[in-house]
């Protein structure tokens, strides 16, 4: 009797599996030789087949009219244009290299120069061909729309540094700059954003054109380009190259490769994680206005073991010098870690109609964070959202993504605004 | 299409759009099956899709199918979502359709009662977690093996399933009360 009953649950729990035709040919004999004189196993799997076919009808016909509205595709495009407009994501696709049609008037000047680990080779044969960019340029700034890609005349605007999220109320959407009769020159970089495996060579390419009808000069030329991780470790910098400058004359374009192995200074590869490759202040003149800009790019080097992707739903609570951090969630992607933390500020209150409280309660939140013990790594400050009973905090640009293998990762909140913490979370991965 | 796969994967934004038009609806039916919400698998279909392109880099034919790897993102996009109170069943009642199977001639009231099993079995998968439904949507809606359901979700075969056997048991306790708690 016993044994019959063991017999029935294993075979119950194979059912399924023989159904779809998913079982060894050991386990179909034995389970076929149990079903002969077992009723109640083969009324189980009467009623399984039963689900199985009304399973696959009702998911059939439920699914077989259902569409995507046509302004899916448009909402992704729009979406990834605000992304990648500093290379002109749907405009730019013709690749090569702009020749200023002018002639011989013109003097044509595309100069090309490689740095590689410090050294500089220039005029390489056939480099990779530019962007021709077309959003995005930056333009000298009489009016000037609040957009993150639209620069400041100086001091040094770094227009790829990821924006602060303030409510998302106010906000308006990332838009591209329309093209302006002011435009002087524009900066591309390309990839913007980039995955590679530990050990490939990275390479990133900035190039510069001068959309004006004055001559423009580029210095340094080459520029300094630095390796950071996010935000402020140097891992490496080109030496530096002097005070050469370039003139471009109006159509000219210039290129600038920059490939790097994944090796600090000291030659040894660095770490897994995000880094920030910045061709650093370029400055461009014509006449009396002057334009500083530090074209960054990011790039992703890979765990070799890959990431680990999964959501953490939390809500554990820390209280420091009474203030009291819950944090959310913990969300790991192959890209990257996004934190969710929710805080309320003594004397919060959301005024109705106002799109936050009083500016004083605008506060982003510094964190820092580690996987297993390492180095803890600095995060941006907070993006903040308003609730109505607290704000919001969450740290998504560029932290980097959790290792496969990892055991836990401790989250630090450090500071929010003039309150200090720490507010540490240990969480559990595995 | 061969060349679409290389053509996207550097850069090529007319390949890309063609790579949506071929799998829009896959990734938008899937997310919808898992979720049970229109409006949430319009956002998942947007979601997979840019990060497709952001990781497009990432993507290596040779390690397994487009499709494998399109399930794998949308269910990890839906698994993010919590649980809405959008119901499947709902909206197979607003259909009012007849089952696409019955071709033969049938009654009026036979429809009736198919329709209301149909409405069980969908509502009794409500009960069922992101994770449960994700395997019977690959398993009966997209017909995945279970190795390939397995390689899409990354986890071990074994746990395709008992997944699988545990959610059919699921199910049918819920449209058979009776026996549920035998």
């Amino acid at each position: 009797m016993r044994k019959k009953e063991m017999d029935c649950q294993e075979i119950q729990e194979l059912l399924t599996a023989y159904l779809d035709g998913e079982v060894t040919p050991e386990e179909k004999a034995y389970i076929e030789a149990h079903l002969a004189d077992c009723s109640a196993c083969r009324a189980e799997l009467e009623a399984f087949s039963s689900i199985q076919r009304d399973l696959r009808s009702a998911l059939t016909s439920i699914a077989e009219d259902a569409a995507p509205s046509l302004q899916v595709w448009e909402k992704i495009k729009d979406r990834l244009e605000a992304k990648e407009s500093r290379r002109g994501f749907w405009s730019n696709f013709t690749f090569g290299r702009v020749t200023a049609a002018a002639t011989a008037v013109v003097v044509l000047a595309i100069a090309i120069a490689v740095w590689q680990f410090g050294g500089f080779f220039g005029g390489m044969s056939s480099p990779p061909p530019a962007p021709i960019s077309a959003p995005a340029p930056i333009e000298v700034p009489t009016t000037t729309p609040a957009t993150p890609a639209a620069p400041e005349p100086t001091p040094a605007p770094e227009p790829t540094m990821p924006e602060i999220v303030i409510p998302d109320i106010v906000v308006p959407d990332i838009e591209v700059p329309e093209p302006s009769p002011f435009k002087v020159f524009e900066a591309n970089v390309a990839p913007e954003e980039a995955y590679y495996l530990p050990g490939e060579t990275i390479k990133v390419e900035l190039s510069l054109s001068n959309v004006s009808s004055e001559p423009i000069t580029v210095e340094p030329y080459p520029a300094d380009v630095q390796v950071t991780s996010t935000p402020e470790r140097v891992w490496y910098v080109t030496p530096d190259s002097g005070s050469m400058s370039e003139v471009l004359f109006p159509g000219d374009e210039v290129s600038l490769v920059f490939t790097w192995d994944q090796q600090d200074q000291e030659g040894n590869q660095v770490p897994s994680g995000w880094y920030n490759i910045t061709f650093k202040d370029i400055s461009i003149t014509q006449g009396d206005s002057r334009y500083s800009i530090n074209p960054t790019a990011r790039v992703l080097i890979e765990y070799p073991q890959g990431a680990m992707e999964k959501t953490i739903e939390l809500n554990e609570s820390r209280t420091v010098n009474s203030i009291t951090f819950t944090l959310e969630r913990i969300e790991l992607t192959a890209t990257g870690m996004k934190v969710y933390a929710f805080n309320t500020p003594p004397d919060y209150n959301l005024p109705s109609g106002q799109p936050g409280p009083a500016p004083s309660l605008w506060l982003h939140a510094e964190a820092e964070y580690s996987f297993d013990g390492e180095v803890f790594k600095q995060t941006f400050p907070s993006g903040i959202r308003f609730l109505e009973n607290g704000v919001q905090h969450t740290w998504g640009e560029y932290l980097d993504p959790a290792p496969k293998n990892a055991e836990e990762v401790t989250f630090r909140i450090t500071k929010l605004g003039d309150w200090e913490g720490p507010w540490e979370f240990t969480v559990a991965l595995q | 299409m061969p060349d679409l796969t290389e053509k996207w994967q550097t850069g090529d934004t007319a390949a890309f759009e063609a790579l949506f038009r071929q799998y829009e609806k896959l990734v938008y039916r899937t997310a919808y099956l898992i979720t049970g919400s229109k409006e949430a698998a319009e956002d998942i279909l947007q979601e997979v899709f840019v990060s497709v392109w952001r990781s497009r880099h990432t993507y290596d034919a040779a390690k397994g199918k487009l499709t494998t790897w399109l399930h794998r993102i949308t269910v990890n996009q839906c698994s993010r979502r919590k649980a809405g109170k959008a119901s499947l069943a709902i909206s197979l009642e607003e259909k009012g359709i007849d089952p696409p199977e019955m071709k033969r001639q049938v009654q009026p009231e036979e429809i009736a009662i198919t329709r209301m099993e149909y409405q069980r079995l969908l509502q009794a998968m409500e009960a069922l977690d992101a994770k449960h439904r994700s395997v019977l949507v690959l398993r009966y809606f997209n017909d995945l093996s279970y190795q390939e359901i397995a390689e899409a979700l990354e986890i071990p075969l074994g746990t395709v399933k008992s997944r699988l056997n545990q959610s059919l048991k699921c199910l049918k306790a819920r449209i058979e009360p009776g026996e549920a708690s035998a």
